[in-house]
C-alpha cells in the first residue's frame, strides 16, 4: 500500500470578486476569504478514497506558505488526511515561490517520506500555472498522469484517464507517480463537526524550505498586474434588416 | 480514604440547563456498533452534524460522538460478558459512557466512568439513566458497588506516590482498565504510555479501542484481541478509517 503525498493551496476564494491593488502590484488579498485551491479539495478527496478502499496505507497533506496556510491544511486533515506538513514561508518571501520551488519542495519530500503517489490540483486558481505536477514528476524522474478524471490502482499500476482537448486518454503508469486531479475526478465531501474536531489532534510537522534544502529564489518579477480591458456595451437588433444596416453603418458588409 | 472529586456544574440551575441542551441538540441513537445501548449523539440528522465549529453549542463535545475505537472496544465487552461478569472495572476517558453503560450491563460488580471534562460527565450520567431509568449513580468520594463517575484528572492523580494511598489506582485492585479512542494525539499518546506502565500488573488486564490512527505504532507490547468493521455512520464521522482494533497491554513486548 502506498503513502500517498497531497499537495494543497490556499488561494483567494473562488465566489470572492477579485480587486487589482491601486499600486497594481498585484491583487488585493488582505482580509478576503482564502480556502483550498478547489483542484486541490478533489485532489485530497481522491487520495482518502484509496484510503478507504485499502490502496493507500496513509495520506499526507502538504503546503507551503506563511502560518495562515495550517488552516488550509486543517481543512485536508478534516477531510481524512492523517497527518500535515507545514512548510513555512514567511509571508514577505512568500510572493517569490511559484510552482518551481513548490515542486522541488514536493519532490523532496516524497523521497523524505517514501511516498508511492503525489497528487495535486491540476492548477491553482489563482495564477492558473498548471505547473506543479509535471515539475514534480521530472525532478523525481517518476511518470506522471495530468487532467485526471478516473484513477484506478492495482498493486503497482496505476491506471489515469485524462481529460483532453479531443477527449478522453487512459494511460497507464508504473508507481511511483504524479497525478494531477481535474474537475470530474470525483466530488469532495464536506468537513462535519466530528471530523473537523478530531482533525485539530492531527500530528502537523512544521518544516522551511531550507530543511529540504530548497531556495527560495526567483528570476521573474512582475512588472504589472491590470483589470482585464472593459467590454465595450453591445447593442440589440429587433430583426435580420435591422442587422444589415447597422452591420451596413459599420462598414462591415 | 481519598476518593475523587466531581467538578461538575457550579450550580443545579446549570446542570438542567446544560442537560435541556443535550436533549434540544441531539437525538436518542443506536446507530453504532453496540445497538443494545442507547445514546444522545449528533448524528446527521441533527443541525449541529453540518454547522461550522463556531456555531455550536457545544465546546468540543467529544461526548457527542461514539468514537471508533470506544465503539471497538465497547462491542467486545459485550461479546466477551464472561471477562466482565462482576469484575472492577476502570473505564477511562468515558466520554459517552458507553464502555462503562456495557460492562454495567455485562454484570460488573463495579464501574467507574472517568471522563475530566465535566460536561462529559454528565452527558454519561445521562445516558446510563436512559438505559437504566431505575438504577442509581454514585458521583461521590467513596467507589461503591454498581455505576460510578469521577472527573479526576487521573494521570496528574496516577503519579502521586501510591503509597500514600491517595490515587485512583490504589483505589481497589482493577480487573479491568479501557481505553476507548485515547490515542488521539502525541501528547496524549505519551502521557498515556507511562500511565499504562505504573497501571500494568498481573492482576489488571488493560484493553485499549484504536482505529489506527498511527500513535499506537511506536508501542511494541500490544496484542491484538479482535478487529471490528466499523458502521457506516461512524465512517461518516471518521473520514478515512473503515476497522479499528481491540488490543491488550501484555507487560512484556510482543513478537
Amino acid at each position: 500500500m502506498a503513502r500517498v503525498l497531497v499537495g494543497v493551496k490556499r488561494v483567494v476564494d473562488y465566489a470572492v470578486k477579485i480587486r487589482v491593488k491601486p499600486d497594481k502590484s498585484g491583487v488585493v488579498t488582505d482580509g478576503v476569504k482564502h480556502s483550498m485551491n478547489p483542484f486541490d479539495e478533489i485532489a485530497v478527496e481522491e487520495a482518502i478514497r484509496l484510503k478507504e478502499k485499502k490502496f493507500a496505507s496513509e495520506v499526507v497533506a502538504v503546503t507551503c506558505g506563511p502560518t495562515q496556510n495550517q488552516e488550509t491544511l486543517r481543512t485536508a486533515l478534516a477531510m481524512g488526511a492523517d497527518r500535515g506538513i507545514h512548510v513555512e514561508i514567511p509571508a514577505a518571501d512568500y510572493p517569490k515561490v511559484g510552482p518551481l520551488h513548490v515542486s522541488k519542495i514536493l519532490a523532496k519530500l516524497a523521497q523524505k517520506e517514501e511516498a508511492g503517489l503525489i497528487i495535486v490540483g491540476k492548477q491553482a486558481i489563482d495564477d492558473d500555472c498548471n505547473q506543479t505536477a509535471q515539475m514534480t514528476a521530472s525532478f523525481l524522474d517518476w511518470p506522471q498522469g495530468t487532467f485526471a478524471s478516473e484513477l484506478k490502482l492495482e498493486g503497482d499500476k496505476l491506471t489515469v484517464v485524462r481529460e483532453i482537448d479531443g477527449g478522453l486518454e487512459t494511460i497507464e503508469l508504473k508507481m511511483p507517480a504524479v497525478v494531477s486531479a481535474d474537475l470530474r475526478l470525483n466530488e469532495p465531501r464536506y468537513a462535519t463537526l466530528p471530523n473537523i474536531m478530531k482533525a485539530k489532534k492531527k500530528k502537523v510537522d512544521k518544516l522551511s524550505p531550507s530543511d529540504l534544502g530548497v531556495e527560495i529564489a526567483t528570476n521573474i518579477e512582475v512588472l504589472e498586474v491590470s483589470d482585464p480591458p472593459v467590454r465595450d456595451a453591445g447593442m440589440k437588433v429587433e430583426n435580420t434588416e435591422e442587422l444589415i444596416s447597422k452591420l451596413k453603418e459599420a462598414g462591415l458588409v | 480514604m481519598y476518593g475523587f472529586s466531581m467538578r461538575c456544574f457550579s450550580n443545579q440551575k446549570d446542570e438542567k440547563k446544560f442537560i435541556s441542551q443535550i436533549k434540544q441538540h441531539t437525538v436518542v441513537s443506536r446507530h453504532h456498533l453496540v445497538p443494545e445501548i442507547q445514546l444522545y449523539l449528533i448524528t446527521p440528522e441533527c443541525p449541529h452534524w453540518h454547522l461550522p465549529e463556531k456555531y455550536c453549542a457545544f465546546k468540543d463535545p467529544f461526548w457527542a460522538f461514539f468514537w471508533p475505537g470506544g465503539q471497538a472496544v465497547t462491542r467486545w465487552v459485550m461479546d466477551n460478558p464472561d471477562f466482565i461478569k462482576n469484575k472492577r472495572v476502570l473505564d477511562i476517558g468515558s466520554g459517552c459512557g458507553a464502555t462503562a453503560i456495557a460492562c454495567y450491563m455485562q454484570g460488573a460488580r463495579c464501574v467507574l466512568a472517568n471522563d475530566i471534562d465535566s460536561a462529559a460527565a454528565e452527558a454519561l450520567k445521562l445516558n446510563f439513566s436512559l438505559n437504566y431509568p431505575d438504577a442509581a449513580i454514585n458521583s461521590s468520594d467513596v467507589l461503591r458497588s454498581g455505576f460510578n463517575v469521577s472527573t479526576t484528572d487521573f494521570l496528574c492523580d496516577s503519579m502521586k506516590n501510591d503509597s500514600s494511598n491517595s490515587s485512583i489506582l490504589s483505589q481497589c485492585t482493577w480487573d479491568f482498565i479501557i481505553l476507548g479512542d485515547m490515542f488521539y494525539d502525541e501528547h496524549m499518546t505519551k502521557a498515556l504510555k507511562g500511565f499504562l506502565h505504573r497501571a500494568k500488573s498481573p492482576a489488571t488486564r488493560i484493553i485499549l479501542g484504536d482505529p489506527n490512527r498511527g500513535f499506537l505504532n511506536s508501542f511494541n507490547n500490544l496484542r491484538i484481541l479482535h478487529k471490528y468493521e466499523l458502521p457506516k455512520q461512524c465512517i461518516l464521522e471518521n473520514y478515512g478509517h473503515t476497522t479499528a482494533l481491540v488490543m491488550e497491554v501484555c507487560e512484556t513486548e510482543t513478537v
